[in-house]
């Protein structure tokens, strides 16, 4: 079930990267796991767009930090993802704010 | 006055010593004036007449300030060359090139000199050198008593005559050499000592300490000429010798009463820890006076200083910035308020500059270099000459009776440089309440997306990092044809057991750094070898090279 959704999170996001011009339309397949800093992909300007993007689509503002320390790849990104949806669901079902 | 004149001046009222404690040595200035005339006679000897040049391949030595007096004796041009190879840095390369430009009569040579060096250069050059240690031999010196009879009194001596070729190993890889001539070399030394008069509360120059490298100028005029022209004690080493243990420096300083002292940024960073060992009540620094020049200088260098410095009794007004380069003798503006200024700036793209109450990420914070010194007038121009008003940036000029009149045998540089007799010097500044700020070399200033990028913030902030080591990250702009962009590429030179860790974790650390003080993500970060990062000999690091390097893959990287 997880990893169903993390599949589904990762596509989504790697589309939408790629429509909001952050990655390119023929990134090979298997560079979702690949460094995105390292890789040349994020740069200063990349990393606000990517954050931008994120809060625009999923409503969750990632510190620009954390890109840099943790979330370097579209994988770490996209499991941060779910389990912020998950812990928004679990909080929704618990009534807590 | 020339500074044969000033010698024999003091010589009449005082008779200061000079002390060596690295070759354990210890000479009045009498001493070394008769050794002057010694050297002035073995160097008519061997042919040398007014307007020769000659080369001093010498690291630090006692020798040092007797060879110049005694090529001055002569006439001839002193040519102080630095004297040893480096990783990147091919010096038999180097000396062909400035022989071409200059063409020596005659080079003196350490004894410890590499001899593949020195074998190479004199067939090429078809002069010979001179071994220090064997430049008496087989030569009587005519002694009356303990005294040289000289009979060399010196080529008279007139002002426009030229006294020094300073050579840079340069930025650009060219050597070029500054020409000094004796009225310049004697407005310079009268500069520094009304600089150090005028903002060290009425201070005179009494005991002077340099470990500075003599090849270069704040080492030279520091090191050298300003005790012989002020007649003050003299305290000398070598770079090598201050950096093995700088607390032992200072406690030299504290024995010998130093007033005065030079230092740059790096030197004094790095200094820092080995004076955090001494007990604050071993040493009396009241009366030294530090200024700090040849390098941007850093607002935590200055706080650090402050606070490390000030456990031995050395007081805010003590610290000073001077500013200047071989091209204006040596120093052009120092700082003459009570206490460094130190301010946040917001800095736009256009130029544009704002003086900002609180230190945010969108400001800057920058050191003061100061006030011109009196004789000397600096204006802030844009690239069409024009003078712009304070707070503007712009290129640093200078106009003062300091300023080369040319690069020796090198008009092109000479037209780049000069306008009528003012200087552009290639730094970037701004000038605000009657004083300078000091931005960036033009040439290292990067341009990434719009933002103004200055290597020196940014390499600062990386070196704070525990495991990156003072001097050893260097970031530069390398261009990407593939992308048709400049890409930041930031170099740390490691050693073991570093070298054989470097990796990720590394990275994000130094990334998370830089982003955090400046909002740039620099995505390449690569560990080099040891002596990766070159630089010049007054330890300004060499990007325009290391970029060329880096661009021709010839960098030793680790990992």
């Amino acid at each position: 079930m997880i990893y169903t959704e993390e599949k589904n999170t990762l596509r989504e996001l790697t589309k939408l990267c790629k429509q909001e011009g952050i990655l390119e339309p023929d990134n090979v397949p298997g560079f979702e796991n690949e460094d995105l800093v390292d890789s040349g992909v994020i740069d200063s300007m990349g990393l606000l767009s990517l954050q931008s993007m994120i809060e625009e689509y999923y409503d969750v503002l990632i510190p620009q930090e954390l890109f840099i320390m943790e979330l370097r790849s579209l994988t770490s990104i996209a499991a941060y993802l779910d389990t912020y949806k998950s812990s928004k669901n679990q909080k929704q079902r618990f009534g807590i704010a | 006055m020339n500074i044969l004149e000033a010698v024999a001046e003091n010589l009449k009222t005082r008779n200061p010593t000079w002390r060596y404690p690295e070759e354990s040595v210890e000479w009045t200035l009498s001493e070394i004036d008769m050794q002057a005339k010694a050297y002035a006679m073995r160097l008519e000897a061997l042919a040398v007449k007014k307007g020769d040049r000659v080369g001093l391949l010498l690291d630090n030595c006692a020798e040092y300030a007797p060879l110049l007096l005694g090529a001055w004796r002569l006439n001839a041009i002193a040519v102080p060359l630095r004297p040893k190879p480096g990783k990147y840095f091919d010096l038999a390369e180097y000396l062909c090139t400035v022989h071409d430009i200059c063409k020596f009569q005659t080079i003196i040579v350490a004894a410890d000199a590499d001899p593949i060096t020195v074998d190479r250069c004199s067939q090429a050059f078809g002069i010979s050198f001179i071994f220090l240690s064997e430049i008496f031999v087989n030569m009587n010196i005519p002694m009356a008593g303990n005294e040289v009879t000289c009979n060399v009194v010196g080529t008279s001596i007139l002002p426009g005559d030229t006294a020094i070729i300073q050579f840079s190993s340069g930025t650009t890889g060219s050597p070029k050499g500054a020409v000094v001539t004796h009225a310049m070399m004697i407005a310079q030394l009268e500069q520094i000592n009304r600089g150090v008069a005028s903002g060290c509360n009425g201070s005179i120059v009494t005991s002077s300490a340099s470990w500075l490298p003599f090849n270069h100028d704040m080492g030279l005029f520091i090191g050298l000429l300003n005790p012989l022209f002020a007649g003050s004690d003299n305290l000398l080493a070598s770079p090598r010798y201050y950096m093995f243990k700088p607390h032992r420096w200072f406690q030299m300083m504290h024995k010998y009463e130093t007033t005065l002292h030079f230092t740059t940024n790096t030197a004094l960073s790095g200094s820092f820890k080995s004076l955090s060992k001494l007990d604050p009540g071993s040493l009396n620094l009241s009366q030294l006076y530090v200024y700090i020049g040849a390098e941007k200088v850093m607002p935590a260098v200055v706080r650090s200083a402050y606070r490390i410095l000030g456990a031995f009794g050395m007081g805010k007004r003590n610290l000073r910035i001077g500013y200047g380069m071989a091209e204006n003798t040596l120093g052009a503006a120092s700082t003459n308020k009570k206490e460094i200024s130190i301010r946040n700036f917001i800095i736009s793209e256009d130029g544009s500059i704002q003086l900002a109450s609180t230190a945010s990420s969108a400001t800057t914070e920058v050191v003061a270099i100061g006030e011109p010194h009196t004789g000397t007038r600096i204006t802030i121009r844009d690239d069409k000459e024009n003078e712009l008003p304070e707070l503007r940036l712009g290129q640093i000029n200078i106009e003062s009776p300091c300023v080369m009149g040319g690069y020796y045998q090198n008009i092109a540089a000479t037209q780049n440089s000069l306008v009528g007799r003012r200087l552009k010097t290639g730094d970037m500044g701004f000038f605000y309440d009657k004083e300078f700020y000091y931005h960036s070399r033009k040439d290292d200033l990067l341009v990434i997306g719009g933002k103004n990028i200055v290597p020196d913030e940014i390499e600062a902030q990386v070196e704070t990092i525990p495991f990156v080591r003072p001097t050893c990250a260097v970031l530069v702009g390398v261009n990407e044809p593939s992308k048709n962009e400049m890409q930041l590429r930031l170099l740390v030179e490691v050693k073991l057991p570093l070298k054989t860790m470097f990796g990720l974790e590394h990275r994000k650390q130094i990334q998370q750094k830089v982003f955090e003080s400046s909002g740039l993500l620099i995505q390449s970060i690569q560990a080099c070898e040891i002596g990766s990062v070159e630089k010049t000999s007054s330890g300004k690091k060499r990007r325009k090279i290391i970029a060329q390097r880096l661009a021709r893959d010839e960098i030793n990287m680790v990992n």
